[in-house]
């Protein structure tokens, strides 16, 4: 009787996959389209595959302030005009920069996706970075960093966190870096980052919406096709940016005898960039650089990091994180079950067990942090009034304790499996959505786009087993760090 | 020949394409307009009143159930938190099903369920359709609201209340409230610990009772599923909902300012100041001025980076991340709002640079480019909103409830476009006031003197988390002055007639010991506290504390200090002992035995100041500042306009990395310690205030006497 039940629950909605077409265009530009008609809008996004984690020492916090430059305007959009484009046309546009990637999009009406083109595809060619807008948005950075860590209660977890859970990769630093780097930033910086990062093959055109294939694909060559690689788009750019005497100087070699041609100086003012450099770079190479990435595998934590932390709170709380493998590891699924287990909806053990039935806690969460390389798998847990935090971590610890040592039983796995099916049914439920769902898979997974439809049967392979064997292998004690948050008047 | 023609054919193919490169120096032009197209949702009534609202929507095999009951907003009364415990307590079990099955059951349905005030948001997989809307239905038609979660709700509500003092946006907002709306209107109202205390399970039962009715509340159903079906599933679980009476509420006026006014709230160590320029504006959904007004705002400080407020204060200035106005629509009486967070330096320009915004765009017709983008701009959210089925859902909602024309959202477009400039200024003119903005800002209060010319009367107005006034000082009665009210307190203390009979019985006194108790007993806890002080003359001083662990048994000191005159030491449980340096022993060699009342005005160490007659808890007391030599620290003490007892101190002290710690010493019901000669009026309890707890001493015994066991003060207890 109870069989049957649980297999007329269990059978398995329908669902309807993403269909998508992708390729690369000859530059090395990855491109994603999905097309739909319901509404008449087109989400237009560029994911570039740089995050703070390509970040320098002493430079930290440049990826995120790179991408607030990046709306200055290019050497055909002045400045302040980015936005106004957008507006003018109907639609909305803003970015992100996570530690792994940066992420920009417009979301349109549909028939202003050529906009969204020729926008994105200015801000790859020759998007331009000067001295005003480097100095006012670098004031408003800092405001951001302000707003959403200084002056919030327990904004600052994150920083607090990360830089305890690593010790040589860069992701013990946030995207929002440090205010200090920023200032010491210097010119030839702009220009080694943009050069380095912002190139078609660092680069994926994701676009969903109400679009033509035939249309689309037309524009997207029009306007991204034409934009150079290697050798050859590093001489486009400078030929742009650089005063006609500058640029003369730093090819003088390349160019040799054609310096001499009498035509040299009216080319060098009047010609198109394509069309000179084309005249005179003609073997150029355009192929692609080697985009770096820092190869550190940063193994598990070897023992446990505790202390505290003063801020303007009121409510001492708990935060710690395990660290936990990368996205693309075969038990990142299992890591995230565990996670709903203990924290998604009201019956969740966190929840049941120490915020209602014992009353340590005001609220408790868990949450998987995930990251292109290893990540991190975070707790926090706000004291209830009166309860002292180590009260509070024993009856956390005691939680994962029961992980480790009890198999969840199969009603408990079911759930789990109807909580995932449910949350995958309904995410990609925006065209803006699916748009970077589609670049994040192709990014993180080495070109696995497909994953937005196959990803939940590696939830689904997922076995009471697997989810106490991760429990017992990363969320241990001599793998995490543990803060106690203390309002600032207790120090 | 042929393929020497193919070959030219080729090439000049091949230069066509590069010539046909695009221009990349203009904004391509757009394609033709697509036009849009809103669906149109499923209406009808069942028989008790309750109004359904159906959207199919098949993209996804997800269906969602929204119940939104429609009575009017309820004045809370002293018991402001009664609203929102109702909605949190909503979702807390069925007569059927405990909190913990009920809780169960959703999450085994993969289900989301969020209930609020006004009903709840549900959604599942399509296939948990009927499953879903029975438990809904339970949800509606029977809840327990079990006592035991309603206790653990309000604790919890109380408990986070705590954290509204290092919420700037919500202190803001308290403020607002009250300011605009008056602490008696639904809006204005405030939730404090007192008004959730007030809170009974009775009084969540009764708010069910009386506002929880079908024939004003909809049902709103979104998702896979046919028309058909959910009607037939809205009658089979909604059916038996018994209708009745929609009860009236009842406003006050709206408070009516003349001039701004600036109300500053103190929040120690920010690095920001939060700023919320506001007014109630009177402006109901669907009004034909709405849409007007929604373009005024736009241009002021919509959402986008090219409205006027971020464009300067961010774009220019970058004195804030974001700086943003807003004007809601409501059926009793809306608001307008402009602000942001911004560095403390900048608080008062930010102020002068939003408040040139504000009267330029009031003043000035907005230009044709600003309002062409900005309904660009707005023509394109509308489209853009669409995408969500759910928005649909809200179109039909709000024609119904707010008895909009039929067509009002299928032609909101038109409307949008045919708005003048000529509009946006009258409609700025008809609904704004700028002269009459309430300024508010949460900040450090090391900034708040430079507010004082945004003012109407060039003063500020101090309040606090919660929108109260800080009461300022009054001014005292002629005759009154420090020695008065010292004098008043040293005789009672003494239970003499006059100052000399005091000092001759001071004279007799050597030595003081006083025990006190406290019991704590919380979750995680049941421990004793003693603490034990000795003094003796002229400023020997000393104190043991010590915990028992009533669980275990154990008893451990956690902590002794001592002072003999001219050395000492303090001991801390897990830190052990330590010297006092010469700056601690400075500070502990003035005269203050017995009290150090007796020595305010002849020593010179004591600086002490009448600040004025301060009302706290309904009752008067004088305010000393007591100052002491060579530290930033000092204390306030309140005595009694009425007894002349000395009730409350408030001891501000600055730890040397600059964070500040308030230690408050509530005192109750003196009475006579000692014998004979040796007399004292001390409190018998008081309640200790620190480090964000509070904890009940009891004086359990005071000795008094002429001479004592003088080695505690060389640290043997």
């Amino acid at each position: 009787m109870g069989a049957l039940v649980l297999s007329s629950v269990a059978k398995a909605q329908e669902m309807n996959p993403i269909e998508f077409t992708e390729y690369d265009l000859e530059n090395g530009l990855h491109v994603i389209l999905h097309e739909d008609h319901s509404t008449p809008i087109v989400a237009v996004t560029l994911m570039y595959h740089v995050g703070s984690k390509n970040e320098n020492v002493g430079r930290t916090g440049f990826a995120h302030f790179f991408e607030h430059l990046m709306f200055e305007g290019t050497q055909n959009i002045d400045r302040h005009q980015y936005d106004k484009y957008v507006e003018g046309a109907g639609g909305t546009l803003n970015a992100n920069t996570s530690q792994d990637r940066t992420f920009y999009y417009e979301l349109l009406p549909s028939n202003q996706l050529k906009l969204g083109l020729w926008l994105e595809s200015e801000r790859l060619l020759h998007a331009k970075v000067e001295n005003i807008g480097i100095e006012t948005q670098r004031e408003v950075v800092k405001e951001e960093k302000r707003q959403r860590m200084d002056n919030q209660p327990y904004g600052s977890w994150m920083a607090e966190i990360f830089k305890r859970a690593y010790k040589v990769h860069p992701y013990k630093w946030v995207p929002i870096g440090s205010m200090a780097d920023l200032d010491a930033a210097q010119e030839e910086d702009y220009i080694n980052f943009y050069r380095t990062f912002y190139v078609p093959h660092n680069a994926t055109l994701s676009i969903a919406g109400d679009i033509d294939m035939k249309l689309a694909k037309e524009w997207i060559n029009a306007y991204f096709a034409s934009i150079p690689n290697g050798d050859k788009l590093d001489i486009y750019r400078d030929k742009e940016f650089l005063a006609p005497s500058d640029f003369t100087a730093k090819y003088e070699k390349q160019l040799g005898s054609q310096l001499k041609k009498k035509s040299f100086s009216t080319d060098l003012n009047e010609m198109t960039t394509d069309d000179f450099v084309n005249k005179y770079f003609p073997k150029v190479s355009t192929k692609p650089h080697v985009v770096p990435r820092p190869q550190i595998e940063e193994s598990l934590l070897n023992h446990e990091i505790r202390d505290t932390v003063y801020d303007n709170i009121q409510l001492p709380a708990i935060i710690m994180a395990y660290r936990t493998p990368e996205l693309n590891h075969k038990d990142h699924y299992a890591v995230e079950m565990l996670n709903m287990l203990l924290s998604q909806g009201n019956s969740s053990r966190f929840n049941k067990n120490v915020v209602e039935k014992k009353q340590k806690a005001l609220a408790a969460f868990a949450f998987p942090f995930p990251l292109e390389d290893q990540g991190i798998s975070v707790t926090f847990a706000l004291a209830n009034m009166g309860v002292t935090l180590d009260t509070l971590e024993m009856a956390l610890n005691t939680e994962i304790k029961r992980v480790q040592n009890e198999l969840i039983t199969d009603k408990e796995l079911q759930k789990l499996q109807n909580q995932i099916e449910k949350d995958f049914v309904s995410s990609n439920s925006t065209m803006a959505g699916i748009a970077e769902q589609l670049a994040q898979y192709y990014t993180y997974y080495q070109g696995n786009t497909n994953l937005i439809n196959e990803e939940i049967k590696k939830y689904m392979s997922v076995t009471a087993e697997d989810i106490k064997r991760v429990a017992n292998q990363y969320f241990i004690e001599s793998n995490r760090v543990i803060l106690y948050y203390l309002p600032k008047d207790k120090k | 020949m042929k393929l020497r023609i193919i070959h030219l054919l080729l090439i000049a193919f091949v230069s066509f394409q590069t010539l046909a490169q695009v221009d990349r120096t203009k904004a391509p032009e757009a394609q033709p307009n697509p036009g849009i197209n809103i669906p149109k949702p499923e209406v009808f009534e069942l028989e008790n009143g309750l109004k359904v609202i159906v959207v199919e929507y098949h993209k996804q095999p997800i269906i969602s159930y929204q119940l939104y009951v429609d009575h009017q907003p309820n004045l809370e009364g002293n018991k402001a938190g009664l609203n929102d415990l109702f909605g949190q307590l909503l979702g807390s079990g069925t007569e059927k099903l405990s909190k913990d099955q009920f809780d169960e059951t959703v999450d085994f349905m993969g289900a989301s369920f969020y209930p609020n005030s006004r009903g709840y948001f549900a959604s599942a997989l399509s296939k948990q359709a009927e499953p879903l809307i029975e438990l809904m239905s339970q949800v509606t038609l029977s809840p327990s609201f079990p006592e035991e979660e309603f206790d653990r709700i309000k604790n919890q509500q109380i408990s986070e209340l705590s954290t509204i003092a290092t919420d700037p946006s919500s202190m803001a907002s308290n403020v607002a409230g009250v300011v605009n709306y008056g602490e008696n209107h639904p809006y204005g109202e405030v939730v404090t610990e007192k008004s959730l205390e007030n809170i009974s399970v009775d009084d969540i039962k009764a708010h069910y009772e009386t506002y929880f009715k079908p024939n004003f509340s909809y049902l709103v159903v979104v998702g896979d599923i046919q028309a058909e079906k959910a009607k037939e599933l809205a009658n089979k679980y909604f059916g038996q909902w018994e209708k009745g009476e929609e009860p009236k509420a009842n406003y006050t006026e709206i408070p009516q300012t003349e001039g701004q006014h600036v109300y500053f709230v103190d929040k120690p160590g920010a690095v920001q100041s939060v700023i919320k320029i506001t007014q109630a504006v009177d402006i109901k959904p669907g009004n034909p001025d709405e849409i007007k007004l929604k373009v005024f705002n736009a241009i002021l400080g919509g959402g986008s980076f090219s409205a006027r407020l971020m464009a300067n204060l961010r774009e220019d200035k970058a004195y804030t991340y974001g700086c943003y106005s807003s004007v809601r629509a409501d059926e009793i009486t809306g608001s307008f709002n402009a602000g942001g967070s911004f560095r403390n330096t900048v608080t008062d320009s930010a102020v002068t640079q939003i408040m040139y915004e504000i009267n330029r765009i009031y003043n000035e017709p907005v230009t044709k480019e600003e309002i062409s983008l900005v309904k660009s701009s707005m023509t394109g959210a509308f489209a853009r909103s669409l995408e969500n089925p759910q928005t649909v859902a809200r179109f039909a909602l709000n024609t119904i409830r707010y008895n909009l024309p039929d067509d009002y959202y299928a032609t909101y477009l038109q409307k949008l476009e045919q708005v003048t400039i000529e509009d946006v200024l009258t409609a700025g003119k008809k609904y704004l006031n700028p002269e009459n903005l309430n300024i508010i800002i949460v900040g450090n209060s090391k900034i708040a003197e430079k507010l004082n010319e945004f003012d109407v009367n060039h003063k500020i107005t101090f309040k606090d988390a919660y929108g109260n006034d800080i009461s300022p000082l009054k001014e005292v009665e002629d005759g009154v002055s420090v020695e008065s009210i010292l004098n008043k307190y040293l005789l009672k203390v003494f239970m003499v007639d006059d100052i000399e009979a005091a000092k001759a019985k001071a004279e007799k006194i050597g030595y003081i010991k006083m025990t006190s108790v406290t019991h704590i007993k919380q979750a995680g806890m049941d421990v004793t506290l003693t603490a034990k002080s000795f003094m003796a003359k002229p400023y020997l001083t000393a104190s043991i504390t010590k915990m028992k662990d009533n669980g275990s048994g154990q008893e451990y000191i956690t902590s002794k200090e001592w002072f003999d005159g001219e050395s000492g030491g303090t001991f801390v449980m897990m830190q052990g002992s330590t010297q006092l340096n010469e700056d601690e022993i400075a500070e502990r060699s003035f005269n203050s035995f017995p009290i150090s009342q007796m020595y305010y005005l002849s020593d010179e160490n004591y600086q002490v100041e009448l600040l004025g007659i301060e009302t706290v808890n309904d009752k008067e007391y004088f305010k000393l500042k007591v100052n002491t030599k060579n530290s930033e620290d000092f204390t306030f003490e309140y005595y009694n306009v009425e007894t002349g007892m000395l009730d409350i101190t408030e001891n501000f002290t600055t730890d040397p990395e600059g964070n500040p710690a308030t230690t408050k010493i509530v005192k109750n019901e003196y009475q006579v310690y000692g014998k004979g000669k040796y007399t004292l009026m001390f409190a018998s309890t008081y309640d200790l205030f620190m480090q964000g707890q509070a904890m009940k001493f009891e004086n359990t015994e005071i000795t008094i006497s002429k001479k004592g066991n003088m080695d505690v003060f060389k640290g043997e207890f």
